[in-house]
């Protein structure tokens, strides 16, 4: 079932820096695990990934580094700052809040 | 068929809206582009054909200019930003930096043309003198047409009525009062102008100091010797009623009219062809001195003010803080300390003269009544000589022997057996004394003690001590003067790396000029990359202040960083290693880690860049041919200077600047396909070299000129006196002086019939 594309775009920033609290990734890797953990249901394109990280990055949130994989290839790995660390406990304790309310409102609790 | 856009002009597409920061339009780009072939391997993964795979990847990729928009968006403050310390880097640190190194080079350069300049005695060719900058040793003065305007206004009117006129007044007193022959004139006008002043004889004992009979105010218009000779008396006279008790005007009318009247067998070469007789060369003038030197005899005293003009020469200088002004306070200092020992030294050598012709002439009662001046003379110089400066006292002992042991013989011919037997007494005491300064001189510890010297001392310490002769002088008491040394040696290093950075950082930017110039058609334009400051300040501090700081602190640290030895001890080449070494350090670690971090990035960022042996190749060649270049200029100079022949000379340089044009243009052409690599490698390593010239600039210069104030202000052997503001004695250094005040001490014991 596709989503409204404003739903997807709101919770991006959050699941960007849920995952990238895990460990680094590069843009590609983000997207792959994204799909993987949604089966499928959030089919995120370019377009909706990196303008979200360059914007992260540009608030000093996450910090690029060019690492060389096994076969050679060099990929821009995003990890996240000490300030980006704390913003993404932040987002995730709000969605919490958020989902929690917005539960409670569908089924009479917050689960 | 429209051809499919290829995954490099998709990202390029998608990035476009960067284009205005190239790094980070390069980065970004180079992301997509590796995202996309992400994409087309999981589609071959997934059982797509080659072809197939590219083909979703594109066509997942979406619309590259909603993309774009996008980027820009999400990129815009950061680009902002980032176009804002660009140009601050172009436009305030590179020009900082030229200027702090021409400040630095300048100001260093300035100090010395102004010290030169300040000791330049010819007045008909007066030096170009450069302006000094703040915070460089010696202070400006007014130009000599601005002090001559205001020197004159002052005439006649009361010298402290305006600053300006205060200021010159106070410059008339430094430049006026210099002690030379040329300058008798102007001294005497400065005395004309302050004669009211309650100390306006010490100006004329000064001015009496440094005129003679041969001056052209007493020579213009004179008639004859007689007219001349009668101005200068009168002139001289005039003093004797500004000061009736001093002795100074007698001795100087007494010595010239005895170097006018006769001649002794002293003052004859020493030579077998040479009879060494006493001769009148004129009755009448040698009659007057014999009587102007028996009026100084009866003077209470002689003060020649050397001590009281110095103090007001050295206190309109600028208190002294580094080496150029001390230098400067020595050659004041010289300039009003030295200059009247020829005269006492040529009376002296007369006295026993006059009295041997005299008894020659049978005047035996005229010739021991000349003989009697002895002692009050010497008496009156010796008394001048304390505080006064080494050389001097040294002149006073060697005066006191001479007369002594002359008055001996002459007493003895004379038949006054009792003025033979006490200046035959007073002989053998001035020679006890001289013997044992001598003594003292050649140093009780023998070889010890100058080897000492040779190792511990400074340079300019090795020089003066033998002078300051009793002085066993420890290590510790020569610490701060070799430190200053050390410190001058270091300041000077300094120097050279920021010249070398600052050469570097110049044929940076020439090199990435030239690169802008040579990529402008390939589209492919060279930028400056950003490092992030933790890249700049590791490269600091690893490449300049770690090695600054451990250079610091293992040269000071006692018995193994080699700061109790002077540099002209056996230390020197370990000295110049060490420096060297260091300087090399931070000439290249900073290039060497920054080069590294670009090389890293340009590597992220997808530009192609030559491999080492490619890049080794053509350096050498290039370096090749500018050193052949040069080899053949030094060639040509050496034949040209020989054979006195500058055509050979113009021809190698041509042909030299033909060759390294030739070389430059092989090597932009050999690397033109690694074009952006070289220019933005160049346009790069500008940073560090900025920011080491700013660092060093702003930290090692001002500590090291600091510690060279410090130092001067500690040493007492070579300077440390003229620190002193309130300074109540006229000598060079207060170890000079220690010695001075104590062999003046001894022989004014032995005049006075002490000993």
């Amino acid at each position: 079932m596709p989503f409204n594309t404003e739903l997807v775009g709101s919770t991006v920033e959050l699941l960007v820096l849920k995952l990238l609290a895990e460990r680094a990734m590069y843009g590609y890797e983000i997207i792959q695990i994204v799909n993987e953990r949604t089966d499928g249901a959030f089919n995120w394109k370019e377009g909706t990934l990196y303008p979200v990280l360059h914007r992260l990055e540009g608030k000093g949130f996450l910090v690029t580094e060019w690492q060389a994989a096994d076969s050679g290839k060099k990929r821009r790995y995003y990890k996240l700052t000490t300030k980006g660390r704390g913003h993404a406990e932040e987002k995730v304790a709000e969605w919490r809040t958020f989902s929690g309310s917005v539960n409670a409102v569908l089924y009479g609790s917050a689960v | 068929m429209m051809q499919e856009p290829s995954f490099d002009t998709l990202a390029s597409e998608a990035a476009a809206g960067l284009r205005g920061d190239r790094e980070l339009y390069l980065e970004i780009k180079e992301e997509l582009q590796t995202h996309l072939e992400d994409k087309a391997a999981q589609y071959a993964r997934d059982g797509h054909d080659e072809e197939e795979s590219v083909a979703l990847a594109k066509q997942s990729f979406g619309s590259p200019l909603d993309m774009a928009a996008e980027l820009v968006e999400a990129n815009r403050g950061r680009m902002r930003l980032r176009g804002l310390l660009r140009l601050g880097f172009n436009a305030l640190i590179i020009p900082l930096a030229i200027v702090l190194a021409l400040y630095v080079g300048y100001g260093r350069f300035a100090r010395l043309q102004v010290m030169v300049s300040r000791f330049n005695f010819d007045s008909s060719n007066p030096p170009t003198q450069l302006p000094t900058l703040p915070f460089f040793g010696i202070e400006d003065y007014p130009a000599d047409e601005q002090v001559s305007t205001d020197a004159n206004s002052t005439v006649g009117k009361s010298p402290t009525s305006t600053a300006s006129a205060k200021n010159a007044d106070k410059y008339a007193v430094l430049r006026q009062l210099r002690g030379n022959e040329q300058n008798a004139k102007e001294i005497r006008n400065y005395w004309e102008t302050h004669r009211s002043d309650p100390d306006s004889n010490i100006y004329f004992a000064y001015y009496t100091l440094y005129s003679n009979a041969e001056l052209p105010a007493f020579r213009r218009g004179a008639r004859s010797a007689q007219e001349k000779e009668a101005r200068y008396v009168a002139e001289i006279r005039q003093g004797e009623q500004i000061e009736p008790q001093n002795a100074l005007y007698n001795i100087t009318l007494a010595t010239y009219y005895l170097q006018t009247g006769m001649i002794s067998k002293e003052e004859r070469p020493n030579s077998p062809e040479v009879p060494q007789t006493d001769e009148v060369l004129n009755r009448r003038a040698f009659e007057l001195g014999i009587a102007e030197l028996q009026r100084a005899a009866r003077k209470p005293y002689l003060h020649t003010y050397q001590m009281e003009v110095l103090a007001k020469r050295l206190n309109v200088l600028p208190a002294p803080r580094l080496t150029e002004d001390y230098l400067q306070q020595v050659t004041v200092s010289s300039s009003v300390l030295f200059p009247e020992f020829a005269k006492w030294r040529s009376l002296a050598r007369r006295i026993p003269g006059c009295a041997r012709l005299l008894l020659a002439e049978g005047r035996r009662a005229d010739a021991e009544a000349v003989m009697d001046a002895w002692k009050p003379f010497t008496l009156q110089l010796v008394q001048d000589s304390t505080n006064q400066s080494l050389i001097k006292v040294l002149v006073s002992v060697a005066i006191a022997r001479m007369l002594s042991k002359s008055a001996a013989d002459i007493y003895g011919q004379l038949g006054a057996t009792d003025k033979a037997t006490e200046a035959r007494s007073t002989f053998t005491h001035l020679e006890k004394v001289y013997a044992g300064w001598q003594k003292a001189r050649q140093y009780t510890a023998g070889n010890r003690f100058e080897m000492m010297m040779h190792d511990h001392a400074p340079i300019l310490t090795n020089l003066l001590l033998p002078v300051f002769g009793n002085m066993v002088l420890s290590v510790s008491e020569l610490m701060p003067g070799r430190m200053h040394e050390h410190v001058i040696i270091e300041e000077t290093a300094v120097q050279g790396v920021l010249l070398l950075l600052m050469l570097a950082l110049l044929g940076t930017l020439c090199q990435g000029v030239l690169w802008l110039y040579q990529m402008r058609r390939a589209a492919a334009i060279p930028f400056l990359l950003l490092p992030p400051a933790k890249e700049i300040m590791r490269a600091l501090l690893l490449g300049i202040v770690l090695p600054m700081a451990i250079y610091w602190v293992y040269s000071r640290l006692p018995g193994i960083g080699g700061r109790e030895f002077g540099w002209s001890s056996d230390m020197r080449t370990r000295f110049i290693i060490e420096i060297v070494i260091v300087g090399f350090i931070m000439l290249w670690l900073p290039a060497f880690l920054l080069k590294r971090y670009i090389h890293r990035r340009c590597e992220d960022l997808g530009i192609s860049r030559p491999t080492r042996k490619e890049e080794r190749i053509s350096n050498w060649k290039v370096r090749g041919a500018i050193f052949a270049a040069l080899l053949l200029i030094a060639v040509a100079v050496v034949f040209a200077v020989r054979t006195d022949e500058t055509y050979p000379l113009l021809g190698a340089t041509l042909l030299a600047i033909g060759i390294i044009y030739a070389a430059v243009r092989y090597a932009v052409r050999k690397r033109h396909e690694h074009g952006l690599y070289y220019g933005t490698l160049a346009r790069s390593m500008a940073t560090v070299y900025a920011f080491a010239i700013i660092f060093l600039s702003l930290t090692a210069q001002p500590w090291l000129l600091y510690n060279e104030a410090q130092w001067l202000r500690k040493d007492t052997v070579c300077f440390g006196h003229f620190a002193d503001k309130h300074q109540t004695v006229a000598g060079f250094t207060p170890v000079e002086i220690r010695a001075a005040q104590k062999l003046n001490g001894e022989l004014l014991a032995v005049m006075e019939g002490k000993k």
